[in-house]
C-alpha cells in the first residue's frame, strides 16, 4: 500500500469453518457419467463413438492445438454417444455420455515415472500426456508454463485458496500429503527454478507445521505464509506479495511460475500410479445446503448428486454457483457435471440487496487488485465512450468481484465492468 | 425450490452507504455537542438552546424540501429520504454558521442548498457542488447582516486578521491580537465564539481520526489539504517577515480543519481516484490561501471547495489510467501540480504587494499630469 495506491485487497470472511473440519463424503460414480469435451474454453476432438467399451483411463478425446490436453474416462463402461449439456462456463458444451458398469476396470495410459532420474523433456511430456490442467480456475494445461525452465527463478505453489467457502485444496493437502510433497518436488525440478515457495494463508494454523515438517528434508522448498486477504490467491497479487515484482502479462516475465496445490497432488498421484486424475474433491458449501461438506466424486458426476449427498437444498430461493461466491458462475441448472477444473459449488439462499445511488466514494478503485477504476469504467460504459474505456485498461479486469463486494451502495459494479469488457471487445474488433 | 440467476459476486461487505452516513452523522453530532456544551457554560442557556434550535430548524427545512420534491415528482418519500440523507447537509451547514444568525437566513440557505445544490442535479450522488458549501455561500453573500442583535456575533480571529490583510505588522502585534482570543492554544481548543462547529480544532481532529478509523473518509484528503496550507503559508510567511506562528494560525482558523475533515472529504463531490483526491485537496488548499490573502473575501475555505468541485471532472479525466502501471506518471502529475500551484500562489501574493506600490506610482503620475 503506497500513498498513491489503495489497498488493492481486502479481508473477506472466509466461511471456511463450515467445511474445513468435516469428514470427506465419498461418492460412487452414477450409472451414467458425462465428461465435458472442453479444455480451457476450447472444444476438443472426440476419439470414441457410440458402443465403444472404455475403461478408467481410456483416452476419449483431446484438445489438439499448441495447448495439447488429453481427456480420460473416469469410469469403465459403454459409450452412449455425445450430448450437449450446460457447462460451468455457462455455455452448451459437448459431453461424452458413458454408461457406468460399476466395475472400475482400469488401464494405465502412462508408465509410473521416477522424476528424479527423468530428463526435463521426459517429465514435460509426462505432464502433457497426463492431461494435467491447472486447478486454480481457468484450467489451462499445466505443461505450457514449464516450457522455459531457463527463465525461471521461483516456483510458487498456490495453496492460498482465498475464495470464501472453498476448502477443497486445504482438505486435499491433508488427505494426500505424500502425493502433494511428491508433486511439488517434481514441479520444482521441472520448473528449473532456484527455489520453490508453498504459499499458504497464515491463519491455517494446523496445516502450516505439517507442511513445514513435510518439506524440511528437501532443500530449496519453503513454506511461505501470506496474509488472509482477498484475492491473495490471484497470481499477480501472490507474485507481488512474495517477490515484490509486478509483471505485464505472465508471471514468467519476472521469473515465476504459479501452480495450484491440487495440481501438484494430481501430478504426485500420476507419477506414482501412471493414472490420470479421474476424481475431484469438491467443496459444497453455503447457507443454501443442509450439510456443507467436501465431496470426493468421479469426473462427470452431475452436481445434483453432490447436493443430495450433502443433505439437499435449504430454503426455497437458491443461488447455485459453480465455484466460489466471488468469481464463480451462477448456474440455472444443477444438471451440469463436475469437470477436472471444478473445485467448489456454492449454494446460497437468495437475499435481496437494496441498491442505493453511487456515492462516488471510490472504494472500488481503492481495492481493485488490478489497479483499475471500476466506477469510471462503469460511467464510461454508460456513455459508450470507447476511448475512455481504452484509457482505463478495461480488459485488464479479472472479474474477481472485489469491487461489488466493497461497494457500500451494493451496486453490481463487477457486472457493469464485465459488460464494458464485452462492449469494448466488440468495438475494438470492428476497428 | 427455485434456482435463481444472480450476478457474481454473491458476497458483500457489511459496510453500507447507510452505515457510512450514520458514522458521519455521529461525528457531526459530537462536534455539535462539544460546541453546544461550550455555549451553555460560557454564554448561558439561551445560547445553547439557540444553537439546538438552529440545528433542528435547518434539519426540518432540509427534510421538508425533499418531501415537497418527492410530492411534486411523485416519488416514494420514505425510500427517497432513506437514500438521500438531507440531514447531513443541514447539520454541516448549521455547524459553519454563527450562533447569532437569524432562523430565517439559515432556513432559506438550507432550502437553497438542498434544492439548487442537490435536488436539481438529480439528488444524492449526482450533485457536482457540495450542498452545504452552496448553502454557506448563500449565507456569506446574502445574509451577512441577518443576525439577531441579542447574541454576540463578535469579531472572530479570522475576521480580525482578514481586516489586517492577513499579515501582521510584527510578531508582537500578532501576539497582542491573538492574546485577545486566548492565544494559539485556545484557538486549538476552540474556546472562543465563531462558527458553531468550526472553532475547536481538537474536537474536529478527534472526530476525524474516528472517521478515518471507520473508513468513512480518506485520510489523504485532510492531510494533504492541511499540509499544503501549512507549507504554502510557511513560505509566504517567511517571505513577509512573519513568524512560525503564521502557518499554524492559518490551519487553526477559519474552518480550515472543519472543511478538511467534513467538506472536502464529501465523496460525492471529490474525485474517485486516490491521486485525484490528492490533487483535489491540494488545489483547495492553494485556493484557500490565495483567497484569504489576495481577495476581499473574509474566508477562503468555503469558496476553495466550490471552485475545486468545478474542477473535479477534469481531475478525474487527468487520472483515468491503470493505477498501478501509471503510478510513477501519476506521482509526476501530483508533484507538478504541487510545484505549479505553489509558484502561482506564492507569486501572486508577492504580486499583490507589488501591485500596491504600482498603484501609488500611478496616482503620483496622475498628479504629475494634472
Amino acid at each position: 500500500m503506497s500513498f498513491l495506491l489503495g489497498q488493492m485487497r481486502h479481508q473477506v470472511n472466509g466461511q471456511k469453518e463450515l467445511t474445513d473440519h468435516k469428514d470427506i463424503i465419498k461418492l460412487d460414480a452414477p450409472s451414467v457419467v458425462k465428461i465435458p469435451l472442453i479444455v480451457a474454453n476450447v472444444s476438443c476432438e472426440v476419439y470414441v463413438k457410440q458402443g465403444d467399451k472404455v475403461k478408467v483411463g481410456t483416452k476419449i478425446g483431446a484438445r489438439n492445438d499448441h495447448f495439447y490436453c488429453p481427456i480420460y474416462s473416469s469410469v469403465s463402461g459403454v459409450v452412449k454417444g455425445v450430448e450437449k449439456l450446460m457447462h460451468p462456463t455457462f455455455k452448451q458444451v459437448d459431453h461424452v455420455v458413458i454408461e457406468n458398469d460399476g466395475k472400475y476396470e482400469a488401464e494405465t495410459p502412462l508408465k509410473p515415472m521416477d522424476f528424479e532420474k527423468a530428463t526435463h523433456k521426459e517429465l514435460e511430456d509426462f505432464v502433457k500426456n497426463l492431461g494435467l490442467i491447472g486447478s486454480g480456475g481457468a484450467g489451462f494445461p499445466t505443461f505450457v508454463k514449464y516450457m522455459m525452465p531457463e527463465k525461471i527463478d521461483t516456483l510458487i505453489i498456490n495453496a492460498v485458496e482465498c475464495e470464501p467457502y472453498i476448502t477443497s485444496d486445504y482438505k486435499g493437502i491433508y488427505e494426500n500429503l505424500d502425493f502433494f510433497v511428491h508433486g511439488v518436488r517434481a514441479m520444482y525440478k521441472l520448473s528449473g527454478g532456484k527455489e520453490a515457495l508453498v504459499a499458504i494463508k497464515e491463519n491455517k494454523k494446523d496445516l502450516i507445521p505439517i507442511l513445514q515438517n513435510a518439506f524440511k528434508p528437501y532443500e530449496g522448498i519453503k513454506v511461505s505464509l501470506v496474509p488472509d486477504v482477498y484475492p491473495m490467491g490471484w497470481e499477480r497479487t501472490l507474485v507481488y506479495e512474495l517477490t515484490k515484482k509486478r509483471y505485464v502479462k505472465l508471471p514468467s516475465e519476472v521469473g515465476c511460475i504459479v501452480s495450484n496445490a491440487t495440481t501438484a497432488i494430481c501430478l504426485g498421484k500420476g507419477l506414482t500410479t501412471g493414472m490420470p486424475n479421474t476424481q475431484k474433491l469438491v467443496t459444497i458449501s453455503g447457507d443454501g445446503v443442509n450439510n456443507p461438506s467436501n465431496v470426493l466424486v468421479y469426473v462427470g458426476t452431475p452436481v445434483k448428486e453432490l447436493i443430495k449427498a450433502c443433505g439437499g437444498y435449504k430454503g426455497e430461493d437458491i443461488v447455485l454457483i459453480a465455484g466460489g461466491p466471488m468469481m464463480g458462475q451462477p448456474m440455472t441448472t444443477d444438471e451440469y457435471v463436475i469437470n477436472p477444473a471444478c473445485n467448489a459449488v456454492t449454494v446460497l439462499q437468495d437475499k435481496e440487496h437494496e441498491e442505493l445511488a453511487c456515492l462516488r466514494c471510490g472504494r472500488c478503485s481503492d481495492f481493485c487488485p488490478s489497479g483499475l477504476q471500476p466506477v469510471r469504467i462503469n460511467n464510461s460504459n454508460k456513455l459508450k465512450d470507447v476511448d475512455a474505456l481504452a484509457k482505463l485498461h478495461v480488459m485488464d479486469c479479472i472479474e474477481c468481484g472485489l469491487c461489488s463486494y466493497v461497494c457500500p451502495s451494493k451496486i453490481e459494479v463487477t457486472e457493469g465492468v464485465k459488460k464494458a469488457k464485452k462492449y469494448f471487445a466488440l468495438k475494438s474488433k470492428k476497428k | 425450490m427455485k434456482l435463481k440467476y444472480k450476478f457474481s459476486p454473491n458476497y458483500h461487505d457489511s459496510i453500507s452507504t447507510k452505515g457510512i452516513m450514520f458514522d458521519l452523522l455521529i461525528g457531526l453530532l459530537v462536534v455539535f455537542a462539544a460546541s453546544d456544551i461550550y455555549y451553555f457554560i460560557a454564554y448561558g442557556s439561551s445560547y445553547g438552546i439557540r444553537a439546538i434550535g438552529l440545528l433542528i430548524s435547518s434539519i426540518l427545512a432540509a427534510v421538508l424540501t425533499e418531501i415537497v420534491w418527492c410530492l411534486v415528482l411523485k416519488k416514494d418519500i420514505k425510500k427517497y429520504l432513506n437514500s438521500s440523507f438531507p440531514w447531513i447537509t443541514a447539520i454541516i451547514l448549521t455547524l459553519t454558521v454563527q450562533v447569532s444568525i437569524s432562523y430565517y437566513a439559515l432556513i432559506v440557505s438550507t432550502i437553497i442548498a438542498i434544492f439548487f445544490g442537490k435536488l436539481v442535479f438529480g439528488g444524492f450522488g449526482q450533485n457536482i457542488f457540495n450542498p452545504a458549501a452552496v448553502g454557506r455561500a448563500v449565507v456569506a453573500s446574502s445574509f451577512t447582516g441577518s443576525v439577531v442583535a441579542d447574541f454576540v456575533s463578535g469579531a472572530t480571529p479570522t475576521s480580525v486578521f482578514a481586516n489586517e490583510g492577513w499579515f501582521a505588522a510584527s510578531n508582537s502585534a500578532f501576539n497582542t491580537f491573538i492574546s485577545k482570543f486566548g492565544g494559539l492554544t485556545n484557538l486549538f481548543l476552540g474556546l472562543y465564539p465563531g462558527a458553531i462547529g468550526e472553532t475547536s480544532v481538537l474536537v474536529i481532529l478527534l472526530v476525524g481520526i474516528f472517521l478515518v478509523y471507520r473508513k468513512v473518509i480518506d485520510y489523504r484528503v485532510p492531510v494533504i489539504y492541511i499540509g499544503t496550507i501549512f507549507i504554502t503559508t510557511l513560505i509566504i510567511g517567511l517571505m513577509n517577515g512573519q513568524g512560525i506562528w503564521y502557518p499554524i494560525f492559518h490551519i487553526f482558523t477559519g474552518g480550515a480543519m472543519f472543511g478538511a475533515i467534513f467538506m472536502l472529504t464529501d465523496p460525492v463531490t471529490n474525485p474517485t481516484a486516490i491521486p485525484g483526491r490528492i490533487v483535489f485537496a491540494m488545489g483547495a488548499a492553494f485556493f484557500t490561501v490565495l483567497i484569504r490573502i489576495n481577495s476581499n473575501l473574509p474566508e477562503g475555505v468555503l469558496y476553495s471547495i466550490l471552485l475545486m468541485n468545478i474542477l473535479t471532472p477534469a481531475i478525474e479525466k487527468m487520472f483515468d489510467s491503470h493505477q498501478v502501471n501509471s503510478e510513477k506518471n501519476n506521482l509526476k502529475k501530483v508533484l507538478i501540480s504541487f510545484v505549479v500551484g505553489l509558484i502561482i500562489v506564492v507569486g501572486m501574493t508577492m504580486f499583490k504587494l507589488n501591485y500596491k506600490e504600482i498603484a501609488i506610482n500611478t496616482s503620483a503620475l496622475f498628479a504629475l499630469v494634472k
